[in-house]
């Protein structure tokens, strides 16, 4: 379910197994329950209640040659080693949610250094659910960038009190753009609330998102073009002319076991007349190749019947079948303890056998 | 029945002589408008528009065959002894539905009454009728109308042989009304008329005056000499265009016609009177963006969320086929008329290997309109699938300028308007241009008011195969709110025209019969306002049909829709105190069509990673209404 890529500077992954909610206090109707594994948290050196952001969401991370960079950070604001900034009076989701009273003008920092959270940061977002029953709160949503000791910046979105909905949760976003600023690595980026008329307002489901400008860690480049003519042509896609669904357990792949090492997976498929499957980690869709390794179309591993991409996993394997490939998709749960990859429950493993033919064009 | 139309004609003709007149001296009486060519219900007679040869000539009300000789009757009688040397008369019409006030707030002319559509003789420099000696035994007066484009022949609606070009301002749709003005020949002989009110072609200080203006509110009106008559017979003018009428393709379309059909192309006679085209979209080349080459069908839930958010994480960029939207190289293929059951059908046509198509279809009418309540009963294609996913489509019902000689924008006053659609922030301004739009944009897109909401927090994607939550979107709120949902965007592009006294940017509020109406500008120079709401795709487009209604008025614009005429709810409304509403005539355009994503920040899909269409994207337009 989730990768491990290792400690970063300022976070201390540890795994804390939070209970369901389970509060006399109703939360907010219509609420689905959460997944016990969507409410681990992780453990940080921010100010509670932003020192548990949840695992799921907030551990994605990208290695950049030495540096770990985690772009995201969610709280669900259930779990703080300062528990008394929590409430259980009203929760958007679950059964607590941050309170800011009258005491707190300012509301705790959370500060990131640029090359923790960004290869090339372009805006910094924010986005949560508040409730309070102030018509005109003051509220401002604050982003500053420092250099050493030096503010280079201040952003602020105000909340207009026309748009304010006062006891009612409603969902507060911003976005701070970082165009002005030419960042360096070291540059400290904090956001926080800035509780201007010392209002009682409760937070929850707090996003923190530092946008680069297009999918971190993905190459760039150019693909044919259609309208200009000239260079490759468009890979196509096989199609799948018919699935067949197998036990995942028939492939090794059983729920809790230790998961197979990943590797990329190159395989001739005797009912494709000898062209190369391959298909390997970071891939979105597999390749077929002729047997001289000319690369001939795309492969979407798609199940009619499942309505899923059998290759929409963490991990897939890839073996030959009488009639095609055979692929088993799985996720992975990471033992943050021991490091240990076991194949994960949700989403449960699939497995098939494709009947591929080429498209003809 | 049809005794009965006739009695109710008979009523009416007495009916019509109670009609208000202001106070002075009585010089006619009996006063017939309509009284015997047209079937008055509640006094009001109501006529199609005959779209036979309008294109050339414009719409004629009535035309030939709807009336005899193509007029309305319309008559008085003059008592005996009236007068001995005759009367003068002049006859008027104006449409009432779609007009500024005559008068101001100060008594003047309402400074924009000399745009309201009225007319008069059909010679428009004619000035007063004369009705010769009156004998002895009275006389009755028996004349014809009709209204007709160009009512004033204007210079700037003239071809460069001078002729009018009347379709170049079309009879408005709605209410007509109608003033009869009559005095003595003496007295027509004492006064000294304004050569403006002599002659409606002829300006005074620039201007045209409003002969409802004149004799109603202005110095016409405290002339007791004068007998002003305003009938209360009322003509209603509807226009139906036929959509099993044909389909033109026009000049500027690919000239293959493989497609053509009986109903669709370029024979002369669809040339003559389709009152529809094929709308071929100019596509801008900041349009261009890169997709995935995957042909799926989305809406039979060959894709999801899942799969978009995955392929734009981990899919490889040189995999990608860039490309603009395209529109058909072969016309009528993707648009056909059908005269069995009076609807238009709208194909976004299929993708294949080897012709990777994202192309937008549309039909546009043909004959420009000023105002009206536009009104489309259609199916439009699905939006979204059951797992929410798009489709990438936008479905459009939209209004934009007709672009005939001399229809320009009124003058705005404080710094003109942005002079191009595609200009940029630092286009020249000119104080009059021709384009105008507005619009029904239907997609999945995210409200941009209030602007605590905007812009929705989506993760940062992450090229991170081993780990599901780097890559995937659906832990976001923005999300996971409102299932089914899709956006109706609703604009008017006024060129950034700084003359509204409420010109705002950023989210700016209007509020109209106790309901507040979010608008967007994004800057001082951005050409559009648009509102938004978020309604349930299969209401909108999983039924049998429903309806779209653009209002657009002198001063307002109001957006409905529903199911059934009888059932529509506002979604959008604008008035002239935050936006510059266009008066120029427009066309209605029925579009879907593929943008790119840039267009709508926020969106919570990326145009880039939404398959071609494997199967055609079919929409049906079943009944357009202008009134």
């Amino acid at each position: 379910m989730t990768g491990h890529h290792g400690p970063a500077a300022v976070l201390i992954l540890l795994l804390f197994s939070c209970s369901a909610p389970n509060s006399p206090e109703p939360a907010a109707a219509g609420v689905p329950p959460v997944p016990e594994l969507e409410l681990a948290v992780m453990v940080t050196t921010d100010p509670p209640p932003f020192d548990r952001p949840c695992k799921v969401r907030s551990q994605v991370a990208w290695q950049r040659r030495d540096r770990i960079i985690r772009p995201v950070l969610h709280w669900d604001m259930e779990e703080s080693a300062g528990p008394d900034r929590l409430t259980t009076t009203f929760a958007h989701s679950g059964r607590s949610s941050m309170v800011m009273g009258t005491d707190m003008e300012y509301g705790p920092s959370i500060c990131r250094k640029v090359n923790e959270v960004a290869d090339t940061l372009v805006a910094v977002g924010m986005g949560f659910w508040m409730h309070c029953s102030d018509p005109d709160p003051l509220l401002t949503v604050v982003t500053t960038v420092h250099r050493g000791e030096e503010q280079l910046a201040w952003y602020g979105k105000d909340l207009r009190a026309t748009d304010n909905h006062p006891g009612e949760w409603m969902r507060f976003n911003v976005q701070h753009p970082m165009k002005e600023i030419k960042l360096m690595g070291q540059d400290r980026i904090c956001c926080f609330l800035w509780n201007r008329n010392a209002s009682t307002i409760l937070v929850d489901d707090v996003d923190l998102v530092f946008l680069g400008p297009g999918v971190l860690g993905k190459r760039s480049g150019h693909g044919p073009d259609l309208e200009r003519g000239g260079g490759a042509a468009a890979l196509p896609f096989a199609t799948v002319a018919d699935v067949t669904l197998l036990d995942p357990r028939e492939q090794g792949i059983h729920v809790g076991k230790e998961a197979p090492p990943d590797s990329r997976h190159e395989i001739t498929i005797r009912a494709l007349g000898g062209m190369r499957f391959s298909y390997g980690p970071g891939d979105a869709v597999a390749r077929l190749s002729s047997p001289t390794g000319e690369v001939r179309a795309l492969v979407r591993a798609w199940h009619p019947t499942l309505a899923a991409d059998l290759l929409d996993h963490e991990q897939v394997m890839v073996m030959d079948g009488p009639k095609g490939p055979i692929i088993t998709g799985f996720d992975i749960d990471v033992d943050s303890n021991n490091g240990m990859r076991t194949i994960a429950a949700s989403p449960a493993p699939r497995s098939a056998m494709l009947h591929l033919t080429l498209p003809v064009r | 029945m049809r005794t009965a139309a006739w009695l109710s004609v008979l009523l009416w003709s007495l009916v019509a002589c109670t009609h208000d007149e202001q106070p002075g001296v009585i010089l006619v009486e009996d006063l017939r408008v309509m009284g015997d060519a047209a079937t008055l219900v509640d006094g009001v007679a109501t006529v199609e528009l005959d779209y036979t040869d309008a294109l050339d000539s414009g719409f004629v009300i009535p035309s030939a065959r709807q009336a005899p000789g193509g007029a309305y009757d319309w008559s008085f009688k003059v008592p005996s002894g009236t007068s001995a040397q005759g009367l003068r008369y002049k006859f008027y019409y104006v449409n009432t539905s779609y007009r500024f006030p005559a008068m101001g707030p100060d008594g003047a002319q309402h400074p924009l009454a000399h745009e309201n559509f009225y007319g008069s003789f059909e010679r428009s420099s004619e000035a007063f009728r004369s009705t010769g000696p009156i004998p002895a035994e009275g006389l009755e007066v028996k004349e014809r109308f009709r209204i007709h484009g160009d009512p004033r022949e204007e210079a700037e609606f003239k071809d460069d042989q001078g002729r009018s070009l009347r379709w170049a301002r079309n009879p408005r749709v709605g209410r007509y009304g109608f003033l009869v003005v009559i005095m003595t020949e003496e007295h027509f002989q004492q006064l000294e008329l304004p050569q403006g009110v002599m002659d409606i072609s002829a300006k005074q200080e620039g201007r045209f005056i409003d002969p409802f203006w004149y004799w109603l509110h202005g110095p016409g009106s405290t002339d007791k000499a004068v007998q002003v008559i305003v009938p209360e017979a009322q003509l209603q003018v509807v226009a139906r265009p036929d959509l099993g009428g044909g389909i033109h393709i026009p000049s500027t379309a690919p000239t293959n016609s493989a497609g053509y059909t009986n109903t669709c192309g370029n024979a002369p006679a669809l040339s003559r009177t389709a009152p529809f085209e094929q709308f071929i979209h100019y596509v801008d080349p900041s349009t261009r963006f890169a997709n995935i080459p995957l042909i799926a069908d989305v809406l039979a839930n060959e894709y999801t969320p899942k799969d978009h958010d995955r392929y734009k994480a981990l899919f490889r960029a040189e995999d990608m086929v860039t490309l603009r939207p395209m529109t058909t190289p072969t016309p009528c293929a993707t648009v056909e008329s059908d005269p069995e059951r009076d609807r238009i059908i709208l194909r976004n046509p299929a993708s294949r290997p080897g012709d990777l198509r994202k192309e937008n279809v549309g039909i546009r009418s043909r004959h420009g309109l000023a105002y009206g309540r536009y009104r489309v009963k259609c199916k439009l294609t699905r939006l979204l699938n059951d797992s929410d996913m798009w489709v990438g489509l936008t479905n459009a019902i939209w209004l934009i300028y007709d672009g005939a000689p001399g229809c320009m924008r009124r003058p705005c006053e404080k710094d003109g308007y942005m002079q191009n659609y595609y200009g940029g922030d630092d286009d020249a301004r000119a104080p009059r241009v021709a384009y105008s739009e507005i619009d029904f944009e239907i997609l999945k897109t995210p409200a941009y008011c209030p602007e605590v909401s905007f812009p929705p927090t989506y993760p940062q994607p992450i090229a991170d195969s081993d780990d599901r939550a780097a890559w995937a979107y659906s832990t976001s709120d923005a999300r996971m709110d409102k299932p089914g949902a899709i956006t109706v965007a609703c604009t008017n592009w006024d060129m950034a025209c700084h003359d509204p006294e409420s010109f705002g940017v950023g989210c700016h509020p209007l509020t109209k019969d106790g309901r507040t109406y979010l608008n967007h500008r994004w800057s001082k120079d951005y050409r559009a306002v648009t509102q938004k709401v978020e309604e349930l795709d299969a209401e909108l487009f999983g039924g049998d049909h429903y309806w779209f209604e653009i209002d657009w008025r002198p001063e307002e614009i109001t957006w409905r829709i529903g199911p059934e005429l009888d059932q529509l709810r506002v979604v959008g409304y604008m008035d002239r105190s935050i936006t510059e509403i266009s008066n120029v005539q427009m066309h209605l355009i029925v579009t879907q069509e593929y943008h790119n994503t840039r267009w709508w920040p926020g969106t919570p899909y990326d145009q880039g990673f939404i398959p071609f269409p494997s199967k055609d994207l079919v929409g049906e337009i079943m009944e357009v209404i202008i009134e």
